[in-house]
């Protein structure tokens, strides 16, 4: 008897039988009792009638007995399903653990594909779906605008005034709230040295607007907001690392810019801002801003003025059309009363969970996550094909078996449940390892630090539990897809042999096809990314030996604020003064010289109008547009940035000396072709006053390591005052080593103006995104996808060819026997893989010399067509191919023909 | 015919069959007539609720069935204790003795 499928008529059957047995059992007890009181001299009629009416109600009893019946032989039903379940998994195991390199070979290429998918996921979980902690996090629509300006970025462009106007549609939204990015000095005590540290400037109402609550202390509100008030509320992370939870901290204060401000409370915990990428310290009322930035101080009148993002609370029942249908009226009223916002001004509302990771990619996220989707999906849809090729691959063996299992009596619909446990057995054991691989990817993206302009910037994405659960489901949807099809194949045993008496069936061929024509795509994709990859890295390599036209080792650079220490002009300027002479006299100090600008950190201060006397004369407009900075004597040495011609600075070339300049040769070429550019004059302006050019320096990098020769111009630093600046230090030793003499010799001459970022010069070249930072994560990330793709391609191919051996065994041994040598077999089967191969990496090339042109200008000193580079991948990729292919092959020229065509046959 | 008959508990009945079976295997009408006969009649059974008794022992794994011939020679279906069974009867027992001179001590206190 069959145990699964018939298992419901055998439970019919033995229901009728309980029925049957009960009646016996219940009607031989009557009937005892009967004969029982007959012996007690009742007649048999009295004595039945009394027997029944001391049994009681007999249907009723054996009601009760079926009830306890039935929950037993359900009992007995999941115990079986239960103990068949444990069969399939034990024999599953076992299974396996014999084959331990097509277990490791399939889990691996399922692994790398729900790493894929599983990174995806958490990206797009942290970016597009997780809401706002928050009671209206879900609810939150962002408001930016956009203009001719910023093209089509919507950018945290609106000003208070304007939010003032969108708060009054009160028809469309219950309230908004607006937020803005501060930075500020901050320290706990008025003599503790001041850290830079990031805040978010909100309007009072934000706490209430996302739904936010206070772990600890309270949280400001509109009235704070009003008054003016300078309180703090820090975040629960901040709170937690930076002042180790202290509870003190709560009602006293902390130095803003050296301001106090009232630490008020802690929100709740897991709300990190509204910024994603920016993780702010805490937040300050915008009314309260003023007090540590003095350029906030008219926001709250200026209509053109502000950078704020807004966040609002849509009425319940409007729909995001309908808030922008009102945003958009108001924009047009805004435009015609203040042209100060610019031309195409527009008010633009996105789904908060649009807005990320910030606002201004608020376009491109979803494009983005739809782009990594389908990357990742295409991954995982390759890993699945492999697996069910391996699988396949393993067909002949399986089908043995399987006819020993059918014959053992085990149905088709239980051998395929047994595959099939199989599979999701391997899908497990991918997602173990896919889970870890995907874990191990974020936290080494999240890493990597991002520096923009001296801000830190946070990836702000996280794996979390659900995305546990996604990656889960689909772990078991994966198993179940790459499981069912060779299962019913493999259990198909005899009708597949029968198919093949006649031939291959036509359904196989064509399938088997596909196949091929995916291994192909394989082949050229991998050589897509990894010539990709190769010119990334050569770049990276390039860029690590590029001659920068300047010499960062031995460099620190230290950045200055004299607004953060609210120093007036002639207070800064001492201040700078005794900076200086500290760190100068400083053993292990060899110079040291003021900048606006340090290459790669912040390359140039800003763009001057040049104009030469011959330029003015032929065209009045005529001028160039070239960036600059101002520099004080020293700086080319400290740089090792030689003045070719000319001279350098010097300390002479203060505010009271004729105005002069130094330009690199560039800008020589551009201004003064033809002609020596020392003792020319140049124009910042129509009617400005004249500039003698004095020095003239080699063409360096300015803003990026792979950047084109550009124009630039030096002013004397002392002719032109700037609050943020920089100190360039050239040490005798290590500047890393000297970081801390030299922050301790400026906080000996002056606490308020500690550096807001001392860095050396080499490691924020590294650490930069106009560095090697992108560079690096480009040449990493391509090559870790193209060493993904080449594993997959190498599990892909090894599949097909194997798989293909296993059905040609017959007809390899067939041959064999008619006499052909196993070294004519190994050659006709590398001969299958390596046409697959040639085919996917001529179409490799040609996808490739096409692709690369597209970021060709991202790369460093690297030819996009570097034949080099090209040409080693193709024939690393063909050896891999042929790599793989050699142990199906191998395998095939060991066919004993006897056996071969004994047992297929 | 006994002078009072008292009702059986319904945890009791179980306690009760298990020691029926553990005289001698039997099918229902015997575990029946074991505990009017053992109690003097005094104990009542409830004859509706014997066999669900029954069925509930064996569903736990108390005590067996299986069909054999009677005393009378008709088919009849036997009950029989198994070793969990006994071990749960020496259990429910101790118990029980436990409980009654528990409550003989309380009772027999003079009021």
């Amino acid at each position: 008897m069959s145990q699964d499928r018939s298992w419901q008529r055998y439970w019919r059957f033995l229901t009728a039988r309980f029925r049957r047995d009960v009646d016996e059992e219940l009607e031989f007890h009557i009937a005892m009792r009967a004969r029982e009181l007959e012996g007690q001299g009742l007649s048999a009629d009295a004595a039945r009638r009394e027997a029944e009416r001391r049994f009681g109600n007999r249907t009723d009893v054996r009601q009760r007995l079926e009830r306890i019946e039935k929950r037993r032989g359900l009992r007995m039903t999941i115990g079986f399903h239960l103990q068949e379940l444990f069969q399939d998994l034990r024999y599953g195991i076992r299974s396996l653990r014999k084959r331990p390199a097509f277990t490791l070979m399939t889990a691996s290429s399922l692994a790398l594909g729900l790493a894929a998918t599983t990174s995806v996921l958490s990206l797009i979980d942290s970016w597009l779906l997780r809401p706002l902690p928050g009671a209206h996090g879900r609810e939150l629509i962002v408001i930016g605008a956009s203009n001719q300006a910023t093209g089509s970025m919507i950018a945290r462009m609106v000003s208070l005034p304007t939010l003032r106007d969108v708060a009054a549609r009160s028809d469309l939204f219950v309230d908004v709230a607006a937020e803005r990015v501060e930075g500020a000095a901050t320290r706990r005590a008025a003599t503790d040295l001041a850290e830079p540290r990031i805040y978010l400037g909100v309007t009072g109402n934000y706490f209430s607007v996302v739904g936010i609550g206070a772990a600890a202390g309270r949280l400001f509100d509109a009235e704070d907001d009003r008054q003016r008030q300078r309180v703090l509320v820090l975040t629960h992370r901040a709170w937690t690392e930076r002042y180790g939870a202290d509870s003190s901290l709560i009602g006293s204060q902390l130095y803003l810019n050296t301001v106090p401000y009232l630490v008020v409370g802690v929100a709740q915990k897991g709300f990190a801002g509204t910024e994603h990428v920016i993780v702010p310290d805490g937040f300050v009322p915008v009314g309260g801003v003023a007090g540590f930035n003095p350029s906030a101080g008219g926001l709250d009148q200026a209509r053109g003025d502000g950078w704020f993002g807004l966040f609002a609370r849509p009425r319940p029942g409007v729909s995001l059309p309908q808030a922008q249908g009102g945003l958009d009226l108001l924009s047009q009223q805004l435009t015609a009363s203040y042209p100060e916002l610019g031309d195409g001004y527009r008010l633009e509302a996105v789904p908060e969970t649009r807005a990320r990771p910030s606002l201004e990619s608020a376009r491109g996220t979803t494009a983005g996550a739809v782009a990594f989707s389908l990357l990742a999906f295409l991954v995982l849809l390759t890993a699945i094909v492999n697996a069910t090729n391996l699988i396949l691959a393993q067909g002949s063996t399986r089908r043995g078996e399987m006819a020993v299992r059918q014959a053992l009596g085990a149905s088709r619909g239980r051998m395929v449940r047994q595959l099939v446990t199989e599979t999701l057995l391997v899908s497990l054991l991918a997602l173990a390892g896919g889970w870890f691989l995907a874990r191990a990817a974020i936290a080494g993206l999240s890493s990597i630090p991002i520096d923009v302009m001296g801000t830190p910037l946070e990836w702000g994405i996280s794996i979390d539990g659900r995305v546990f659960l996604m990656a889960l489901g689909i772990t078991l949807l994966v198993g179940l897809v790459a499981g069912v099809g060779p299962a019913l194949v493999a259990s198909r045993g005899q009708l597949e042999q029968r198919l093949r008496e006649g031939g291959r069936a036509g359904g196989g061929r064509r399938a088997h096809r596909a196949r091929g024509a995916l291994v192909v795509a394989q082949v050229a994709a991998s050589l897509i990314v990894l010539v990709s990859a190769g010119l990334f890295v050569a770049s990276v390599d390039r860029a690590a030996s590029v001659d920068l036209g300047f010499d960062p080792e031995r460099v620190l650079a230290l950045r200055f604020d004299a607004n953060l220490a609210h120093q007036d002009e002639a207070a800064a300027r001492a201040a700078f003064d005794r900076i200086e002479r500290a760190v100068r006299d400083l053993p292990g100090v060899e110079a040291v010289a003021w900048s606006t600008a340090v290459p790669i950190e912040h390359g140039s201060d800003g763009m001057l109008e040049a104009r030469t006397d011959a330029t003015s004369q032929a065209n009045r407009a005529g001028s160039l547009s070239i960036m600059s900075a101002a520099v004080g004597p020293g700086y080319f040495e400290v740089l090792g940035m030689p003045v070719v011609d000319g001279r350098s600075f010097a300390l002479a070339d203060d505010s009271a000396a004729p105005r002069v300049a130094i330009v690199n040769r560039r800008a020589a070429e551009l201004l003064f072709p033809g002609r020596s550019p020392i003792g020319q004059t140049l124009r910042f302006s129509l009617d400005g006053p004249p500039v003698e050019v004095v020095g003239l320096t080699e063409t360096s990098r300015y803003l990026l390591i792979g950047e084109a020769p550009r124009p630039m111009i030096y002013l004397p630093v002392a002719q032109q005052f700037r609050t943020l600046i920089y100190l360039v230090v050239r040490t005798t030793g290590s500047p890393g080593l000297a970081m801390e003499p030299v922050r301790s010799a400026i906080v000996s001459v002056d606490r308020d103006l500690a550096p807001v970022r001392m860095s050396p010069l080499a490691d924020i070249i590294e650490t930069s995104v106009n560095g090697m930072l992108s560079l690096r994560v480009a040449a990493t990330a391509v090559s870790v996808i193209g060493l993904l793709a080449m594993a997959l391609t190498l599990v892909g191919l090894y599949g097909i060819i194997a798989y293909s051996v296993s059905e040609r065994t017959r007809e390899i041994g067939l041959r064999m026997a008619l006499g052909a040598t196993s070294w004519s077999v190994t050659r006709s089967v590398l001969a299958q893989g390596g046409r697959l191969a040639l085919f996917g990496i001529g179409l490799g090339l040609l996808g490739a010399l096409l692709v690369t042109g597209v970021f060709g200008g991202l790369l460093v000193d690297v030819n996009a067509r570097d034949p080099l580079i090209f040409g080693s991948v193709a024939l690393g990729l063909a050896a891999v191919a042929l790599g793989s292919s050699y142990l199906p092959a191998r395998r095939a020229s060991r066919i004993d023909p006897v056996k071969a065509i004994k047992t297929d046959g | 015919m006994p002078p009072a008959s008292v009702a059986v508990l319904k945890g009791s009945l179980d306690v009760l069959i298990l020691r029926a079976l553990a005289e001698a295997p039997t099918h229902g009408y015997g575990v029946m007539r074991w505990i009017e006969e053992a109690t003097g009649a005094v104990l009542q059974v409830d004859e509706g609720s014997l066999y669900p008794a029954l069925y509930r022992l064996e569903d736990r794994g108390w005590v067996e069935s299986d069909w054999g011939t009677s005393e009378n020679n008709r088919r009849a279906r036997f009950y029989r204790l198994t070793a969990k069974g006994r071990a749960q009867l020496k259990l429910e027992v101790g118990q029980f003795v436990r409980f009654a001179e528990a409550m003989l001590q309380a009772l027999g206190r003079p009021a």
